[in-house]
């Protein structure tokens, strides 16, 4: 499975060359020491297509009106999600967000506060 | 977003990832998808008890995924909510399968709420782009090929579902404006590792 995951970006994510920058806020997250990055880049590029364009496209670039996925961006230190949504933060290369929701219908938005594109 | 099975924690997803496994204790449960810088994306899910992470794997212009940089978050889902949320209802149904899309409605200028369904047997995407004017399908997929010239694809990334596994299902909303856009799956395939869209899980469609 983490291969079907992961591999959604190969291609797709090889769209965003971009640049690099510091570690996240997960105590148990991987550093880029701690995962070889020959071995991720085998395990998210399963396909021998991918080369990167050289910048993220934005969209300024379409030179006409952009259409915009929708969300009321995250207030900063959102202390969690109790009434069915649950706002996170992205920058390079953290996420911000509540540790724990309810079950339930629940809807995340993703503030991209970083230099770089970012999904969840 | 993943789920974790019962017991399993990030230490295991980063062990599995250098051993290059496949573990079944992971299922993809969508998530918001590509919000560019200075922007914000959006996904409806219900969400199970259990153990979560998020991820990004988007490579950086070295082809290393963000989550190889730190870039993942766990998320623990518990108790209930105080007062039970209905999921929103949407204008348009993204039904998905293997390999295809199919849109419920011609798409129109406006805000709207897509239902996406992944009705196939593999894990799927509804990753939404709009495309450069003047440009095509062919165009933006050929940016990404061996040898293509330097720069950008001709097309900006609008938000859609991250992936989801077979039988799921979730909503995003956009608000959409004149043009052209394509639906994509950029999964690979789980015989031979072809991207979707090489498969066929590319529907194009032009709102006026």
């Amino acid at each position: 499975m983490i291969r079907k995951v992961i591999g959604v970006s190969a291609a797709a994510l090889a769209v965003f060359a971009v640049t690099a920058c510091s570690n996240g806020n997960d105590s148990e997250a991987p550093t880029a020491t701690s995962i070889p990055a020959a071995s991720t880049a085998t395990v998210a590029a399963p396909t021998a297509t991918a080369a990167a364009p050289a910048a993220t496209p934005t969209a300024a670039a379409l030179n006409t009106p952009a259409a915009t996925a929708t969300g009321t961006p995250a207030p900063s230190g959102t202390p969690g999600a109790e009434s069915g949504a649950a706002a996170f933060t992205a920058v390079d290369h953290s996420f911000a967000g509540p540790d724990t929701i309810p079950a339930g219908v629940t809807e995340f938005t993703l503030t991209n506060g970083g230099q770089e594109p970012h999904h969840m | 977003m993943l789920k974790m099975d019962e017991g399993k924690t990030t230490a295991d997803l980063i062990a599995a990832m250098q051993a290059t496994t496949t573990p079944e204790w992971l299922t993809a449960t969508g998530g918001p998808g590509v919000a560019m810088p200075a922007g914000v994306s959006n996904a409806t899910i219900e969400m199970e008890e259990g153990n979560y992470v998020l991820i990004c794997v988007i490579p950086d212009a070295q082809g290393v995924p963000h989550i190889a940089k730190g870039m993942m978050k766990t998320l623990t889902v518990a108790g209930a909510q105080a007062e039970k949320v209905e999921e929103p209802e949407a204008d348009i149904t993204v039904d998905v399968k293997d390999f295809s899309f199919a849109l419920s409605k011609a798409v129109t200028t406006g805000s709207h709420v897509f239902r996406t369904n992944n009705e196939g047997e593999q894990d799927h995407e509804a990753v939404l782009v709009q495309l450069m004017p003047g440009k095509t399908v062919e165009d933006f997929l050929g940016a990404f090929e061996p040898g293509a010239p330097p720069g950008p694809p001709p097309g900006v990334f609008v938000g859609g579902m991250q992936a989801m596994a077979d039988g799921m299902h979730g909503y995003f909303r956009a608000d959409i404006v004149p043009g052209n856009f394509v639906l994509l799956c950029f999964v690979p395939d789980e015989a031979g590792g072809a991207p979707h869209f090489a498969l066929g899980m590319v529907e194009e469609f032009t709102v006026q």
